[in-house]
């Protein structure tokens, strides 16, 4: 029995109606397909298994007090122990975005799919700090400023040296251009760290490898190691107009990773 | 032709990019997400939905225990939060558990539970810090399932639940008094719960189902100081129990909420 229900007092009701101390007037009945962010903050979420596959799912809205900068969030599943993992492989299908600019605001918005590591730490690592934290990612991504036809999504695989704690900002250590996809389309992606030779290798579906070097330090672990299958918003902030918007709606299936980093 | 030197740097390291490498290991299967839930062995989160389904606000939350002890349970609540709570005093909602799942560990004295609820927070029986907790008096509405309960399988209890924070984040907290007990609603049905605090009579008042069942709890606390942290939200928790010598236990929690009221004055 649960301590609330040990605890529960006599005071139950058999007793008489309470009265409201005024009325009520509706709120929400959800009979919108969003939630509204104007009436609750926290919008749509997914992490689940659907149809023998990994969906996550994310909506987020930039803020309506400016035209500088952007909001940015994450949705992910995180490997257990990341620590041993150096390769990573997955099937990506994007269902479905939205990412839109703000005619007042120079950042564009951006929607970005991806499987995401921090690797190394190029420095002297301080646990829970990203400051010098090597990332490389492999990932379809889509910009609002984008040139492209609508459900096009550009594939490629990068490297970052972190720059601050929370990896805000840094700087770019190299990137692969994989060419371009379609939303519904599923894409094979690996990334792939070799210490030995100190690069990182990027494949997509069955093509040949794509390569970026490094020349830092890469003896120490991540000031924050982890792994992940993960989905990205960039959304502008916009003072005139709707609220920006940025969404993703994501499949992931089959994931492979070095045979040394299975449980 | 003169080639300009940014330009140069980046063919040639496009070349350099493009030269081809073989992976240091064979890659091996990790998960083809065949079976549900998500395996905690392999993944560090599991379930989460907060989305609009069949018309209501449906959340999903799964979590587990900690395999590295006997002792104390994982908490965790994944919320949905009013954008601008500041004069509600009075919230109602339907809430329907659509599915649950509890567990426990023979071993640890603490039980895990599950709720799908509405909070809220009207005042600080102190002086409130700008966003801290600390203090302030956390009103919940729930629909309830601890893995011990007596009650049949499939029956959560309804509870009005009243404590102050004793941390910044409520984490820990006591009772301000034993919990409202409004009785059991089954797996796929719906209770309306309300809430309201009346401030003049210094007590809360709790009702099911537009006044099938009522309770209230009076308090003499101070309530003049504003909260903390303003709050009124609709979600679930799970409190899950770490089991070093049991199966790993879980907690989840299918809830959807639907026709959500507020007083007249806090209509935003």
């Amino acid at each position: 029995m649960s301590k609330h229900l040990l605890a529960a007092a006599m005071l139950v009701a058999l007793a008489p109606l309470a009265h409201a101390q005024e009325s009520y007037s509706p709120f929400d009945n959800f009979s919108a397909s969003q939630i509204d962010p104007a009436r609750w903050l926290g919008s749509e979420r997914i992490r689940a298994i659907k149809s023998n596959a990994l969906s996550l799912m994310m909506r987020d809205f930039g803020d309506q007090v400016s035209n500088s900068g952007a909001r940015r969030f994450t949705w992910s599943v995180s490997f257990d122990e990341p620590a041993r993992i150096k390769q990573m492989r997955a099937y990506l299908t994007v269902k479905d975005l939205a990412v839109n600019s703000c005619p007042g605001n120079a950042s564009a918005g951006l929607v970005n799919t991806r499987v995401i590591g921090g690797f190394f730490n190029a420095g002297a690592p301080l646990p829970g700090n990203q400051t010098n934290d090597v990332i490389g990612q492999v990932t379809l991504t889509r910009r609002s400023d984008t040139a492209d036809a609508a459900g096009v999504l550009r594939v490629g695989g990068s490297v970052f040296l972190c720059g601050n704690i929370d990896c805000s900002t840094g700087t770019s250590l190299g990137s692969v251009d994989l060419g371009s996809t379609v939303v519904g389309t599923q894409v094979r992606l690996s990334v792939e760290w070799d210490q030995a030779t100190k690069r990182f290798q990027f494949t997509r579906d069955t093509g040949s490898p794509l390569v970026v070097t490094y020349a830092v330090a890469d003896g120490q672990a991540p000031g924050v190691p982890f792994k992940s299958l993960q989905l990205r918003t960039e959304i502008p902030n916009c003072m005139a107009g709707a609220r920006q918007e940025g969404m993703l709606d994501a499949v992931f299936d089959y994931v492979q990773v070095n045979a040394s980093g299975t449980p | 032709m003169k080639m300009h030197v940014g330009l140069s740097a980046v063919i040639l390291g496009s070349l350099l990019a493009a030269r081809p490498a073989q992976a240091l290991e064979p890659f091996a299967l990790y998960d083809q997400f065949s079976t549900t839930p998500l395996s905690p062995t392999k993944w560090r989160e599991a379930e989460r939905a907060r989305v609009i389904k069949a018309g209501m606000l449906n959340t999903v939350q799964r979590d587990w225990g900690l395999t590295s002890s006997n002792a104390g349970v994982v908490a965790t609540s994944w919320n949905t939060e009013v954008a601008r709570p500041g004069r509600i005093t009075q919230f109602r909602t339907k809430i329907l558990v659509n599915a649950y799942e509890v567990t426990g560990c023979a071993a640890n004295s603490a039980v895990s539970e599950v709720r799908a609820r509405s909070t809220e927070v009207f005042f600080n029986t102190g002086n409130p810090t700008s966003g801290s907790l600390l203090g302030d008096v956390l009103v919940q509405g729930e629909l309830s399932r601890s893995a011990n309960s007596v009650d049949a399988p499939g029956l959560l209890r309804a509870l009005g639940v009243v404590a102050i924070c004793t941390a910044s984040d409520c984490s820990t907290s006591t009772l301000l008094a034993p919990a409202v007990d409004l009785g059991t609603v089954p797996v796929g049905t719906a209770a309306e719960i309300s809430v309201e605090w009346n401030k003049a009579l210094k007590k809360f008042v709790f009702m099911r189902d537009g006044g099938a069942q009522t309770g209230e709890l009076s308090y003499t606390v101070s309530d003049v100081a504003d909260p903390g942290r303003p709050l009124t939200v609709l979600g679930s928790r799970t409190s899950v129990a770490n089991c070093a010598t049991g199966p790993q236990a879980t907690g989840f929690i299918d809830a959807s909420f639907d026709n959500v009221f507020v007083n007249r004055n806090a209509k935003p």
